[in-house]
């Protein structure tokens, strides 16, 4: 994949949906924000080890819009610049809530699953 | 799921707001840009290396633009905006070209739907009864032969109906519609109607319910009775303002010579979707529907024609052997029959559209061959376009345009030019089913109800697609067949234009030639067939004859009669022009055209 050379080499790669879910999970705890926020949030979040790129944080929002989980509006942001703020819509932070329980079974359940010794293991 | 639906929705919103959606990104965009080289900025970097930084960490503009907008729209609707944007640019520059296209193709497309609406009408669609297809036509004689030969007397009728088993119900109606005339008396003077006499169990046999009011009771169609009568859905628009207030109200008619004269009253109006003359006697519009007094009918010979509707589960193939039965046994046991009945029996719908079946669908095959041959030209004429355009598809090829992509743009290209054939051809279409609709001097069944319809518009669409992708196919084809350093030199000044563009093209001239010789064939079968559908033998010349009904008045008196009649032929004899003049208390059939 060309993202894994010409970015860092250790990162880790978004699995399909997990994007969303952080973008909703930004929104939740910190309140509207625009793009780049969102972007920064996430990067430090992971500790940096997300391999994102920060456009890509664009069709995941248009996509949350227009399932009417989000809203989005043109304001000023704190240093005094014209920016689009997005925000979790009221009905759907219960969504938030079934997403998240969903992806914390799926990572309890993988990492069990990784932790099982394999045959042939040396350990 | 309604999420779902909602981003469906948005999505193919998005599609038709692309230019103010695509700003609004470009602005969030830069917005995040500059912001990102602020920070960068305020951490102390050099502003060339602020601003590089920003730019990785973002990880392309165009493909972050990419990616939005491929999950805000419909990609694939996108492309086909695209090309359809890019044909009309071309299409206008070439308007000649797109404009003959057009045109031939709407020629083809609307003669096409405008004889399948016909066919549609007489062949396709079932009569307008209840379980049409239970109905069958009584024909005495094999059909042939006058009015008097091919109908039945009240007692045939009568006996018939009472004995037979294999009917649910038999009725009839009165013939001779044109030996009586009909004045609506009052409001303005005397106006001529057209009025049916039927059966009382003649709707409720067919299945006809009246828009407003009843049917005929049993007692209404005794001999004596007081009169009742059902107006036409047109009758009543035209002459009652189509007010529902003419039900139980009596109007006066005068009937000449039945004896339905006097106030009438009018119990119900037919709705629109009945029309008697349009499936028993083309051409005739009825005004008025009175009951026939089968009492006053017994003595006049045979005036009825008959309508059966079988019982369930019963055949065709039984009714007509219980028929072959039946009758003789009721002529033995009345011996004032004149004749035994012999009858055929035959769907109703096969008696209403039999005579034309052939010839329409001859004609639909030359509409279909006249389609076909529109496609050959027209792909003649996309090819050519195709080869002039060679250079511009070896060049988008060379930058990277997918065959795939080519090929669908032209059949975009093709469709588009279709349906814009099909638009106009549907204009045409309406043009001539409405001209149709509106021709009493065409005695085809059912035509005034020609129309065109939502089934003719399915046609239409279906028509159109496919020729759209028959005549795009084919520069299609030779698109995908060629290779592109041929194509690159061949749209250059190079000397070979190409053997195999020949032979495609002489290919497509030999199909048309005899596709033409096809159709010249089917057209002149078609006309021969259409002649002996018209070729009635009348048994006189009726080229320079004319009929004229005419009213008198004799007061009764039988024996001024005579004199009067005899003086109005002297008259009509001495008028400049005339060679002879004769009278009859009927006129021609109107099956045969001429009208009084």
């Amino acid at each position: 994949m060309e993202r894994t050379s010409d970015m860092g080499k250790d990162r880790l790669e978004l699995l399909q949906g997990t994007l969303d879910l952080m973008v909703l999970q930004t929104l939740a705890g910190m309140g509207p924000l625009h793009g780049y926020g969102i972007a920064r949030r996430i990067e430090q979040v992971s500790g940096e080890e997300v391999l994102l790129n920060q456009g890509t944080i664009y069709a995941a929002l248009v996509r949350l819009q227009q399932r009417g989980w989000i809203s989005a509006e043109w304001g000023v942001s704190d240093n005094n610049r014209k920016a689009k703020f997005y925000a979790i819509t009221r009905q759907d932070r219960k969504r938030l809530a079934q997403d998240t329980a969903y992806w914390q079974r799926l990572t309890v359940l993988m990492g069990r699953v990784l932790a099982f010794p394999s045959e042939g293991d040396e350990r | 799921m309604i999420d779902s639906l909602r981003r469906a929705w948005n999505r193919s919103l998005a599609v038709f707001r692309g230019a103010p959606l695509d700003t609004d990104i470009d602005a969030e965009i830069a917005a995040h840009l500059d912001a990102a080289i602020e920070d960068n900025l305020r951490l102390g970097m050099a502003p060339e290396e602020a601003r590089r930084r920003a730019l990785v960490r973002f990880g392309g503009v165009a493909r972050a633009m990419e990616e939005h907008r491929e999950a805000r729209g419909l990609p694939a609707l996108d492309v086909l905006r695209q090309d359809l944007r890019y044909a009309m640019r071309t299409l206008r520059r070439e308007r000649a070209f797109a404009c003959v296209v057009v045109l031939v193709l709407a020629l083809g497309i609307g003669a096409n739907v405008a004889v399948f609406s016909v066919v549609n009408t007489i062949l396709l669609r079932p009569l307008p009864f209840h379980e049409p297809d239970r109905l069958a036509w009584f024909a005495t004689n094999g059909g042939k032969g006058g009015l008097s030969e091919q109908t039945y007397t009240v007692s045939a009728f009568e006996e018939f109906r009472r004995n037979n088993r294999s009917f649910q119900d038999v009725t009839s109606y009165q013939t001779f519609f044109n030996s009586i005339q009909y004045k609506l008396m009052g409001r303005g003077g005397p106006l001529p109607m057209a009025g049916v006499q039927v059966a009382g169990n003649f709707f409720l046999m067919l299945g006809v319910q009246p828009s407003l009011g009843r049917l005929f009771t049993p007692e209404e169609c005794q001999k004596g009775a007081h009169g009742a009568a059902l107006l036409s859905h047109q009758f009543w628009e035209r002459q009652f303002g189509a007010d529902p207030g003419i039900v139980g109200r009596t109007i006066e008619i005068h009937a000449a010579p039945a004896d339905i004269t006097g106030p009438v009253t009018v119990i119900g109006v037919l709705p629109a979707s009945f029309d008697f003359g349009a499936v028993f006697s083309p051409g005739m519009q009825v005004d008025l529907y009175v009951p026939a007094y089968m009492d006053f009918w017994r003595t006049w010979g045979n005036t009825l024609a008959v309508v059966g509707r079988l019982k369930p589960g019963v055949s065709m193939a039984r009714a007509q052997a219980e028929s072959d039965l039946l009758f003789p046994q009721l002529k033995a046991a009345h011996k004032d029959w004149w004749e035994d009945y012999k009858s055929t029996l035959s769907g109703l719908q096969d008696r209403v559209s039999g005579k034309v079946r052939r010839s329409l669908y001859v004609l639909w095959c030359a509409v279909g061959l006249i389609l076909l041959i529109v496609c050959i030209n027209v792909s003649n004429l996309m090819l050519a376009r195709t080869m002039s355009r060679g250079k511009e598809f070896a060049m988008r090829t060379a930058l990277g345009a997918g065959r795939g992509r080519l090929v669908r743009q032209l059949l975009t290209e093709s469709l588009a030019l279709s349906g814009a054939g099909a638009a106009l051809g549907l204009v045409f279409a309406w043009a001539i089913t409405f001209y149709l609709a509106h021709q009493n001097q065409m005695t085809l069944p059912l035509l005034a109800t020609v129309r065109v319809d939502g089934a003719a518009l399915a046609w239409t669409v279906l028509v159109a697609v496919s020729v759209g992708a028959v005549f795009g196919m084919v520069p299609a084809f030779k698109l995908a067949g060629g290779n592109l350093q041929e194509a690159l030199k061949d749209g250059g000044a190079g000397m070979s234009q190409g053997r195999r563009h020949e032979r495609l093209r002489s290919t497509l001239v030999i199909s048309e030639v005899a596709l033409a010789c096809v159709l010249l064939v089917g057209a002149g079968l078609l006309m021969r067939s259409f002649l002996r559908l018209l070729d009635v033998n009348l048994g006189f010349q009726p080229a320079h004859a004319a009929a004229i009904q005419i009213e008198y008045n004799d007061g009764g008196n039988m024996a001024r009669r005579g004199p009067v009649l005899q003086e109005l032929l002297q008259r009509v004899r001495a008028l400049p022009g005339i060679d002879a003049a004769g009278m009859s208390d009927i006129g021609p059939e109107p099956e045969l055209g001429v009208r009084g």
